[in-house]
This record gives C-alpha cells, sequence and structure tokens, in this order.
C-alpha cells in the first residue's frame, strides 16, 4: 500500500514517551533558563549533513 | 575500520566521563518529552509560514515533511521566501508506511534532491530505491519494517523518543550509495538516509544513529542548546580518524554515539552489521564527552545540563550569568510605563504554553518565551498594559505575593524589551 503523501503520516507515538523521570546525580537540577531566547539556528545552514561512511576498502 | 565525514589528531581518551550514564530517553523527557518537543517544533514552523505568508494554515504533517521543513529552513537562513502552493506541491510523494514512513514514490529522486545531493560523498549521485524497482524495493522496505520492529523491541523507550523525530527515511540504492551507510543533514531536518540494507540490525542501528542527530537539531530549535558562538569555538579533533568537527558537530556526535552506547547495552553483538558503530560507542562518546565537559562554557544551559546529567556529573548550581542579566534588564522598567506589542511581532503558542516569537526584520528573527514572559505578551497584544494592570494580574494569574509578582513581571518585561518584543510608553 502506497500512502498519498502530501501528508506524512501521523505521528505515532504516545503522549508523554519515555516521560519516565530519572534519579539525577546530586545537584543536578534542571538549568536555569532565560525568560526570552533568540534562536539563532537558522541563521546558518551548512550545507553539509551528519554522513557515516564505510572506509575505503 | 569505519569513518565519519569532517574529521582530523591526537585526543586522548580518559574515558573517564560516560562510565554509567542515565538513560537518555528519560533524560530528554526531562528537557521536554517527544510530543512536547515535536508540537513545539511545529509551532515554530508555523510561525515561520505565518511571517513569510501571513494566514496560512498547514497540517501538522505537512509541517512535519523534511522537504517542507527544508525550504523553511531556506527562508529563515535568508534564502528566498516560502511560497505554500509550492510547500504542497513538494510534500505531494508517495510513500510507504511500514512503522516509518519510507521513500517509495517513483519521482523520489527528483522530490528528494535537496538531501540525497547534500549528503552525496565527493563525486557520487546517491538515487533512492522506490517502488519502480519492484521485488528489490519490496524487500527493502520488509528488511527496515523488521528493523523498525527490532529497535522497538529491544529499546522501546528510546525508540519512541527519538522516532518522534524522524519523519520519513529513504533507502539508497547500493550502486549508487558510495559508500554512505546512513545519513541526515540538519538542512532537511526529518529525513533519514540509509545504504539499502541486508539485514533488520542495520535498520535498528541506523535508526538510532540518525535519529539521534534529528533529536539533536530539534532539541536546538526549541530549547537553549547553542547560539552563533558555537562558530568561533575550538574545534575537536578525534582519536580515532584525526576528523576536525566544529562545537556543533562535535556535540552531534557526542549525543549520538552517546545514544548508540546506550542502544549497544540492549543488543546482541551476534545481530551486528559488519559497519556496526556500537562496540565503539561508549569509548568515543566518553572521549568526545571529555572534551565537551573541557569546553561546556561554549554551550548553552540545555545542552551543558544534557551533558553533564548523561555523564552522570553534578551541574553547576546556578547559572549566575542569566540570574545577573534577569536582574539588570528589570531595573530598566519604569512602574509608570506602558507597555505594547509593535504591529509587526506575531507568536504562536505550543500547546506546552510556551510561545514563539517572530519579527520580520532583514531577516526573521525568532525567540522562544518562558511562561511568564509568554503571558505578558498576551496581556498586552489587544492595548497597551500599564504596568499597575499587568502587576494585578500577574498576582493573580501566577498566584504569587505583590514583590514576587513584581520581581517576575519586572523581569520579563525586560526581557521581552530589550528584545523589542514590547514597546514601553510613559
Amino acid at each position: 500500500m502506497t500512502t498519498s503523501n502530501w501528508v506524512v503520516r501521523q505521528q505515532l507515538f504516545p503522549p508523554a514517551v519515555g516521560a519516565r523521570l530519572p534519579r539525577l546525580p546530586p545537584g543536578a537540577g534542571m538549568p536555569e533558563r532565560r525568560s526570552v531566547v533568540p534562536i539563532e539556528w537558522f541563521r546558518r545552514m551548512p550545507n553539509g549533513g551528519t554522513v557515516y561512511l564505510r572506509s575505503p576498502r | 575500520m569505519v569513518k565519519r565525514r569532517l574529521h582530523a589528531a591526537g585526543y586522548v581518551n580518559t574515558g573517564s566521563s560516560m562510565l554509567s550514564s542515565p538513560s537518555a530517553p528519560a533524560l530528554h523527557a526531562r528537557l521536554a518529552p517527544a510530543d512536547v518537543l515535536v508540537d513545539e517544533r511545529r509551532a515554530l514552523y508555523r510561525l515561520a509560514v505565518e511571517l513569510f505568508a501571513p494566514g496560512t494554515e498547514m497540517s501538522d504533517n505537512l509541517l512535519d515533511h523534511p522537504i517542507v521543513r527544508y525550504e523553511i529552513g531556506r527562508a529563515l537562513a535568508g534564502h528566498g521566501g516560502v511560497d505554500p502552493e509550492a510547500l504542497r506541491e513538494v510534500a505531494a510523494m508517495g510513500v510507504r508506511d511500514v512503522g516509518i514512513a519510507v521513500a517509495s514514490d517513483p519521482a523520489a529522486a527528483e522530490q528528494l534532491e535537496a538531501p540525497l545531493r547534500i549528503i552525496a560523498p565527493p563525486g557520487q549521485a546517491p538515487r533512492p530505491l522506490t517502488e519502480a524497482d519492484g521485488e528489490r524495493f519490496e524487500t527493502a522496505v520488509r528488511i527496515v519494517a523488521d528493523g523498525v520492529d527490532l529497535f522497538r523491541r529491544l529499546a522501546p523507550a528510546m525508540a519512541g523518543d527519538l522516532l518522534a523525530h524522524v519523519s520519513m527515511l529513504a533507502v539508497l540504492r547500493a550502486e549508487t550509495s558510495g559508500g554512505v551507510v546512513s545519513a541526515s543533514s540538519r538542512y532537511v531536518p526529518g529525513i533519514v538516509l540509509i545504504d539499502e540494507p541486508v539485514g533488520p540490525m542495520e535498520v535498528a542501528e541506523a535508526l538510532v544513529h540518525e535519529g539521534a542527530h534529528e533529536k539533536f537539531f530539534d532539541l536546538a530549535i526549541t530549547r537553549e542548546f547553542l547560539d552563533t558562538h558555537a562558530e568561533d569555538a575550538e574545534y575537536f579533533e578525534n582519536s580515532w580518524s584525526h576528523a576536525r568537527w566544529p562545537l556543533e558537530q562535535t556535540f552531534a556526535a557526542w549525543h549520538a554515539y552517546t545514544c548508540l552506547g546506550q542502544f549497544f547495552l540492549l543488543s546482541e553483538p551476534a545481530q551486528l552489521g559488519p559497519h556496526s558503530l556500537l562496540p565503539k560507542a561508549r569509548e568515543r562518546a566518553a572521549e568526545i564527552g571529555d572534551w565537551l565537559l573541557a569546553h561546556e562554557h561554549d554551550l548553552l544551559p540545555d545542552a551543558r545540563w544534557l551533558l553533564r546529567a548523561l555523564a552522570g556529573q553534578v551541574a553547576e548550581a546556578a547559572d549566575g550569568v542569566s540570574t545577573v542579566d534577569a536582574s539588570l534588564l528589570a531595573a530598566g522598567i519604569r512602574e509608570d510605563g506602558n507597555f505594547r506589542v509593535p504591529p509587526d511581532v506575531t507568536y504562536r503558542l505550543a500547546k506546552s504554553g510556551r510561545a514563539v516569537v517572530g519579527r520580520m526584520e532583514e531577516r526573521p528573527e525568532i525567540f522562544w518565551l518562558d511562561s511568564d514572559a509568554g503571558w505578558v505578551l498576551n496581556e498586552c497584544r489587544q492595548a497597551p498594559g500599564p504596568f499597575g494592570l499587568l502587576l494585578g494580574n500577574a498576582t493573580e494569574q501566577w498566584r504569587v505575593d505583590l514583590p514576587e509578582a513584581r520581581r517576575r513581571l519586572a523581569a520579563a518585561l525586560g526581557s521581552l524589551h530589550v528584545f523589542s518584543i514590547i514597546e514601553a510608553s510613559e
């Protein structure tokens, strides 16, 4: 079966997946965050990827 | 022996930092459960479309499409605009759903031109397997389905955590893959490309490896991980191939190797493929992690927290910089002021309650707000908000006493003001 895909399928993961909370190391509280966080990720879009290559034989 | 791109010499592995890592999925969930993270990512892309094409509504599924994310990312990077109709057209491709959407459209080579070009080894032109390849494609799809099942069976929490960030998988024809085992790109987030698989364990490992990268991409656009300072940071040089990696790639590699190392503990060695990184993953994660810990000042708070938490190390008690910044910013807020949102500021609320704000300058500017700042923005959106009125409402909304409400309100207003997300008038 081929699904028509101008929509990709719905995400099938359940709500809050992986939400089991671990015991953190002593003192490892959550990070303090700023009220306003600029997102700069898109300012540079490197034309490359994380590519795992076989080594040449 | 295997190698990765962007490599380079001489790091001594102490291996001291990653001996007993807490579960990666559980620590990811402390930052944000996968469904929360994906919803916030969609809010950001929805906002981006609104900035370029006001009034356009797009479905969650459309916003998850890797090529749609590629086109929006290009626009956010200052390369062109967003054409909603073109987005719908580029996303109109056939996939086979086998627990993950596998590109199957006979025209996939054209539709996936961008990721295929971006991940291609020099001189190579990878081509995807599609339904036009008949039984060869059907065989590959069966192996992918078995690989997804295997991943979910061996590591259900990790599978749910990472696959939530993988919207599509493309299988490369072996004779065209040019040595690619698996690949992903932050330029086309959400798609994983793999070589034509021989067995399901290869697929499962590729999904851990590239799924970890995809998870990182989504964390990087919704949380405090890296800023542009990362481009000027020192490079890491690994000991096994002497590759030199910029900070962003170093963090991504550490994160992937950490996930692979944890997956290795849940897998069966007899199943491993010939190019498996699993046996080496913990050692490499330790080497990279030790270097990152020595350079953690170049990371933003959430990245630093994840690094330390996965390393099983005590985090710093507090990030004093942001505390000082908040009080300094608050000091500039006048209590006889009125506050309003400029007309060119637009925002979207994620289901988590976090707000993502956009403003079009020369290039779009995007900000995530904490819940206090998001509430203030909403209060000032319809009409200018006098400080006194905001303070009274905040005391009620936040259920805190007046001094605490004043402190939090001034901090939120100060932060919003310094980024020109609100304007103040007397």
